[in-house]
């Protein structure tokens, strides 16, 4: 039960007649239901889990009617498995094509989660497939899009994947084109970015309460208070004590008190909030001192407005108190100040002894794992001896299954023994990535993203998207792994560009591998500069964060499926 | 003249004109002829009933087929060791269909290729064939049990899923043969066969279920044919008189015609209008057409055969083929001698208009207002018309009468000539199509582009479909799909049929590929396969010749990961392991799919056998060690991490000799910590180095900690940090002490202040403090725990003005401020 709450929540399924709804999870089926159907990815392990259901069913004399519903599509592979277990003919099996999740107004995903690992570690080019189907869907709904930029081994096969497709469908999008560019763009040339910890508001509350398909789980008492409980925090001036129940609490530009604090940075959240609380407040003043009868009715149009604004600053406010509690501490500050330091290069003895201290505390291995690749991104590596010792470290602490997340890293160059060329000190200068004096409530450079760290994949962008493109900075793009391309698609007769359209031009960009939210944030922010003077549209294989990320490659010691 | 073929019957007119002029070498006193309808082809068969004198040419029995107009499109030799047959008739998509008296069903093209044969089942064979009738996609016969069997569809035998059904039976036992008729199920209720029929003298109607009985007054019948449109039935009785009464079951008013004749005719309905009844006899066979209360008597002087159309009859005789039909009303409104009608008038007036008489203007004058009316049907008329001047003539007169209107819409006159002009094109003899402008209506143009490349006339359908602008794609695809059956030589072949199609949207190479492996020719197919545009069209033929290798490479080409899958399983399921691996060892893409297979599926031994293969022993390593931390056999997992090591130890990356001795050092591990099992009575199990140490620490067996330390080399560093740790969570704040004490801290006090603050113990962090050398560090300890007036003396202490405004900063203690103040003063001086 994943991306599908998104499209049919379980009230609507319920609507349409299913009497139960269950994760699909490991172990018996109970349910006296004859009608089954399952809604699954296109994943063996699925395969697995529902052939042992089905087996027990026949097993316990349970006849049943059992469809299966492969989103997006059903694989050979599946099929296989199904056949091999000798159940495929139970099942009528159906295909629901969705493919592109719309997340936001701006942002939509594929949500294929191992689209990174399976390319680079297992040379796998499934997901690349769905990304090139997925654009060639999207230039039929919006028009074949002129140019396209690229850079990385994914995004160039994505793209010979797209021309291709383009031939084999004979017929052209007549449709005219809406979207003037598109922007390819590999996780793998910039796996700086989401190994740091990402300090605009969204990007923390994904850091600490992990977004998952646009919402977070929260204490029920800080989303739904009861009236009573409001009451007495309002008269004690204490917090509500947590019930311990979660429920989810959606995150979406739908929020307007949301909408406008999630690209900010961390530090000027406060502010911010106590803003929109005296806007809140004086309105309700004006409220009261109302005298005349039109003057309270302009107020009451505005009410439920209001009232929706104040009971998400409230929760917003609490979220912030969170999140705060965790970002004063010091080892959180500690974790930072690594992170700065590696970024612009500078105290690496304070950061090695940090790293060193992190695993003798066994702090979480996704800390430590995150550290130590962007210890390798930013220094070109590790050299030998120490890298030998971090093993060891790692190792002996967290056990030694851990040998084949090295190999998984390593495989994927995450990290590897240093190199002398100072490959990152070029980037880093000639992209003016670290940018000192940033005034991050009124910031000039998305480096506020990161509190002075410009992220590079969005530095590319900004590039890429001025008239000079990358050829200004070909020195760099040469530097980051994987070829560069620009490509000019040929529009097919009579589907000219819309000249009328007097709204800023669209550039597509679409991140191979995944997306932080920080990244996103930094996007709007830069379409909203004079420079840029355009709108993006964010299509990803999935919305990630640097834990969700590594999570593939570390070796965990669960059972078989 | 048009009007020299025309009957008058009754109130309306008919037509009997020649379309064709046969020359065909068949004579129908010895042979049948069924034509299909639709203007279709004429099966040609003898005559199993008729005596006939046997010399060298029709020794052999022969099935042959013309067009309508007599041209032999093919004929096989009859093997008539199949056994007689017992009926034969055309079936929808002009499909021949023959029933042999044993229950064999064969079915032919055109071209007299057989493309399906079954069989009626057991009962139907013992009961042997009375009767048996066609219509357009099932079969019915009667049997000697008095029982009747349908087929209620020949196209579901095409898919393999035919089936044979027995009808419900009829309620008497019949005291002669009785007639019987077939209602097509897109003209029932039930969507399925029904069969009208009459036992003795009463008229029952029987489908699959269950026996209706509907009339009772009609005497015995011994023949009945139910129209083209479904409504009406034709029943011929005993005693010579034709009834005609509807299909709903309304039996009131039924039509009667007496005809004084006792012997049953053949009857035929031209189209739903009359009913043409046919005396066969050798010398004078007679026709009998009635229709309403009129009739008409024709005497061909040869026998005939007869083919119902929905608008006419075919009659066809060993010299011609003749239509039958009801006169349209617009041509009798022209045509008619004397006629007034505007039609007539703009006819008349075109004539003089040709002849430069002036009596034209006077003409159109006379029928102004009805002029539009008058040009409409002339345009009507033209299209009833077959032949090309009388076509041109009436056209001509409807584009002069256009002349004097101001706002005619020109679409009728120009579709009405593109559909003569295509009309024209098939009715040419050499095509043999004489489709009537109703008829192709009723088809329309798509169906008669498939006919005519049933008939392999694709050039003439390539030109309808370009005159027309209907897609061509499919006469090409058959255009191929034939040529690739001819025994022109692979390469021309191959090249002819890439130059014509390559840059035609919508072709599926892929078809006409099948079409040649089918016909034996895989190179050609192969060959042709390379232009399929789609890869998910290539890859499965491909599979299906064998091509496997190059099915790899089409489907590594496209992307599409699923197709690399499908040919790697289907060469996996087929070919020899070591073959298999090979194949798939030629390409990365591919290799790389597999092994995420059999990393998905935990097929180990496959993946053990390709690193194997690869010398990949990191790889190979991994494997056993991923095996042996899931292997819950102590045993198992110690050979199995030996393995990795040995493993490790034969990889050419230096780099794993590392990895090889830790791994040695987890079998060390899982044996001490056996042993510690054994002797504590703890689990240890699953647990790393330093968890194990930290464990230790925690159960008071500091010794063996430290045995553990140095067997495996642990930092000092690492080792404090565990046992502080270790012991604060034990809140054994003594022993923490003391080890603080044992010898200089390797980590700094920092630690401890830390482990202790998180135990929430700020009187042992207190301890802590002043030993850390740091100043600042010493002061954001305090400040943590409020010891406001200790972290600004230690700034001060230090003379560190920045870190004493910071105490100040976050001071809240009223006093201790004041103090501050003071110290800051003292600094500043």
């Amino acid at each position: 039960m994943g991306f599908l709450n998104l499209i049919a929540d379980p009230q609507y399924l319920q609507s349409q007649g299913a009497e139960q709804i269950f994760p699909l999870k490991r172990g018996p089926l109970e349910t006296n239901c004859k009608n089954v159907v399952y809604i699954v990815t296109p994943d063996i392990k699925y395969m697995h889990i529902i052939t042992d259901q089905v087996k027990q069913h026949a097993m316990d004399g349970l006849k049943k009617e059992y469809s299966l519903v492969f989103v997006p599509r059903g694989t050979i592979l599946c099929s296989r498995v199904l056949e091999e277990e000798g159940v495929l003919g139970n099942f009528t099996i159906h295909e629901f094509p969705l493919d592109i999740v719309p997340f936001d107004e701006d942002v939509l995903s594929l949500e294929l989660g191992n689209s990174y690992k399976e390319y680079l570690l297992d040379g796998d080019r499934t997901s690349l497939f769905y990304v090139a189907k997925s654009l060639m869907k999207f230039q039929a709904m919006f028009g074949t899009i002129p140019v396209v930029k690229g850079k990385g081994q994914c995004s160039r096969l994505v793209m010979d994947m797209i021309t291709r497709m383009r031939k084999e469908m004979g017929e052209e999008f007549t449709v005219p084109p809406e979207i003037d560019s598109l922007i390819l763009i590999d996780r793998d040339i910039d796996t700086v970015t989401p190994m740091c910890t990402q300090l605009t508001y969204e990007g923390l509350i994904d850091e600490i309460y992990s977004i998952k398909n646009n919402a977070i789980f929260l204490d029920e008492t800080i989303v739904n208070p009861s009236q009573q409980q409001q009451q007495q925090a309002q008269s004690t001036g204490k917090a509500i004590p947590p019930s311990g129940k979660k429920v989810p609490f959606p995150l979406h530009s739908n929020d307007k008190v949301y909408s406008e604090i999630r690209d900010t940075n961390f530090s000027i959240l406060c502010g911010l909030l106590n803003k929109k609380a005296k806007d809140i407040d004086e309105y309700y003043k004006k409220f009261k001192s109302t005298q005349s009868i039109t003057a309270i009715r302009d107020h009451m149009k505005k009410l439920a407005s209001y009232q929706m604004e104040h009971n998400s600053l409230r929760i917003h406010t609490c979220i912030t108190e969170e999140i705060l509690d965790i970002t004063k501490s010091s080892s959180f500050m500690k974790g930072i100040e690594a992170e700065q330091n590696l970024l612009a290069g500078v105290n690496l003895e304070a950061v090695e002894r940090y790293l060193e201290e992190s695993i003798n505390k066994k702090d979480s291995i996704y800390k430590v794992i995150r550290l130590l690749i962007l210890y390798n991104s930013t220094n070109n590596g590790i050299k030998p001896k120490y890298l030998e010792f971090i093993k060891r470290e790692i190792i002996q602490t967290y056990g030694t299954e851990q040998i084949l997340t090295f190999y998984n890293l390593e495989k994927l160059g995450l990290i590897r023994k240093s190199d002398p060329k100072p490959t990152f000190n070029v980037i880093r200068k000639e992209l003016n990535l670290i940018i000192e004096d940033l005034n991050e409530s009124n910031p000039s450079d998305i480096a506020y993203t990161y509190s002075g760290y410009a992220p590079l994949s969005v530095r590319l962008i900004q590039h890429a998207i001025r008239p000079s493109g990358w050829r200004s900075i070909e020195e760099v793009m040469r530097l980051l792994p994987g070829p560069t391309f620009e490509e000019i698609q040929p529009l097919p007769q009579g589907a000219t560009t819309n000249v009328k359209s007097d709204r800023k031009p669209i550039t597509l960009v679409y991140f191979i591998g995944g997306v932080t939210f920080s990244e996103i944030s930094a996007l709007r922010f830069l379409s909203r500069q004079d420079q840029a003077n355009r709108d993006f549209i964010i299509l990803t294989t999935k919305l990630i964060n640097g834990n969700q990320m590594i999570d593939n490659f570390i070796e965990k010691l669960t059972p078989d499926n | 003249m048009i009007t020299s073929h025309w009957n008058t019957i009754g109130n309306s007119t008919y037509s009997k004109r020649e379309i064709y002029n046969l020359t065909w070498d068949v004579d129908l006193t010895q042979q049948i002829a069924v034509a299909a309808p639709f203007a279709g082809p004429i099966a040609v068969m003898r005559d199993p009933t008729k005596f006939i004198e046997v010399n060298s040419q029709n020794m052999r029995p022969y099935l042959r087929i013309y067009t309508a107009s007599g041209q032999e499109i093919s004929s096989i030799p009859w093997d008539s060791t199949k056994g007689s047959v017992v009926a034969i008739d055309w079936i929808e998509k002009e499909r021949l269909v023959v029933v042999l008296q044993a229950g064999l069903v064969l079915v032919f093209n055109v071209f007299c290729e057989q493309i399906l044969q079954f069989t009626l089942g057991d009962a139907v064979k013992l009961e042997d064939i009375v009767e048996c009738k066609i219509w357009s996609d099932g079969i019915v016969v009667y049997t000697s049990a008095s029982n009747f069997y349908s087929v209620p569809s020949i196209n579901d035998h095409f898919m393999g899923c035919g089936r044979v059904q027995k009808m419900s039976s009829i309620p008497e036992e019949p005291t002669h043969r009785p007639g019987w008729a077939i209602l097509e199920p897109h003209f029932t209720l039930s969507q399925t066969v029904e069969l009208f029929v009459s036992v003795n003298s009463s008229l029952y109607i029987i489908d699959e279920d269950k026996t209706d009985q509907q009339l009772d007054s009609l005497g015995i019948i011994l023949k009945m044919c139910i129209s083209p449109c479904g409504k009406k039935l034709a029943c011929f009785e005993q005693k010579g008189t034709l009834w005609i009464i509807g299909t709903d079951g309304n039996t009131t008013n039924p039509f009667k015609f007496e005809t004084g004749a006792t012997k049953p005719p053949v009857i035929k309905w031209c189209g739903s209008e009359g009913v043409m009844m046919y005396w066969e006899t050798t010398k004078d066979p007679v026709l009998l057409f009635s229709a309403g209360d009129s009739w008409v008597k024709f005497s061909p002087e040869q026998p005939v055969s007869l083919v119902t159309e929905i608008d006419g009859l075919r009659i066809i005789s060993n010299q011609s083929s003749e239509f039958f039909h009801k006169v349209s009303d617009v041509s009798y409104d022209i045509f008619k001698i004397g006629s007034t009608s505007p039609a007539a008038m703009l006819y008349d007036a075109t004539d003089h208009f040709t002849s430069k008489s002036p009596r034209a203007d006077e003409s159109i004058r006379s029928i102004k207002s009805d002029l539009e009316q008058a040009v409409n049907s002339c345009i009507q008329a033209a299209g009833f018309e077959f032949n090309g001047s009388d076509q041109s003539k009436l056209l001509k007169a409807a584009s002069f009468g256009k002349c004097f209107l101001d706002n005619y819409n020109p679409n009728y006159f120009v579709n009405m000539c593109r559909s003569l002009r295509v009309l024209n094109a098939v009715r040419h003899y050499e095509i043999g199509i004489p489709l009537t402008i109703q008829q192709y209506r009723y088809i329309g143009p798509d169906e008669l582009i498939e006919r005519l490349i049933n008939r392999r006339k694709h050039l003439l359908a390539w030109r309808i479909c370009d005159y027309l602008k209907i897609k061509s794609d499919v006469v090409l695809n058959h255009w191929a799909c034939t040529k690739v059956r001819t025994d022109i030589e692979d390469a021309e072949l191959s090249k002819i049929i890439i130059k014509k199609l390559e840059s035609v949207p919508g072709i599926s190479f892929a078809n006409i590929a099948s079409a040649a492996y089918l016909a034996g020719r895989r190179k050609l197919a192969i060959k042709l396969l390379e232009y399929e545009p789609k890869a998910a069209d290539q890859v499965p033929p491909l599979i299906k010749m064998g091509e496997r290798e190059m099915a790899l490479n089409k489907a590594i080409e496209s992307g599409d990961t699923d197709l690399v899958y499908l040919v790697l399983l289907d060469m996996k399921r087929n070919l020899p392991l070591h073959d298999f691996l090979e194949v798939a060892f030629s390409k990365m893409v591919a290799l790389d799919l597999l092994i995420s297979y059999c990393k998905q599926k935990r097929d180990l031994a496959l993946l053990k056998e390709i690193y194997d293969i690869k010398e990949q022993s990191k790889e190979m390593a991994n494997i056993f060690l991923y095996e042996g931390f899931r292997n819950p056999d102590f045993d198992g997992r110690l050979k199995g991490y030996q393995k990795a090591i040995d493993c490790y130890h034969t990889s050419k990356d230096k780099d794993d000799q590392l990895y090889g001795k830790l791994t040695e050092e987890q079998i060390k591990l899982e044996v001490l910590q056996k042993e510690l099992e054994g002797s504590l009575q703890e689990p240890f199990s699953g647990m790393s180095i330093s968890d194990t140490i930290f464990k230790l620490i925690s159960l008071n067996q500091g010794k063996r900690a430290n045995s553990l330390k140095s067997e495996f080399k642990v930092p000092d560093k690492r080792f404090w940090w565990i046992k502080i740790k270790a012991l604060s969570i034990l809140n054994d704040w003594e022993e923490l002490m003391k080890f603080s004490k044992e010898k200089k801290s390797p980590i700094g006090y920092e630690p401890f202040v830390e482990v202790c603050l998180e135990q929430k113990n700020q009187v042992e962090a207190l301890k802590y403090i002043p030993k850390i050398q740091d100043t600042l560090a010493r002061v954001q300890f305090f400040i943590q725990i409020n010891y406001f007036r200790e972290a600004a003396e230690t700034a001060f202490k230090d003379k560190n003005a920045d870190l004493l405004n910071l105490v100040a900063k976050k001071c809240t203690n009223e006093e201790v401020s004041k103090s501050i103040e003071q110290m800051r003063s003292q600094l500043k001086r």
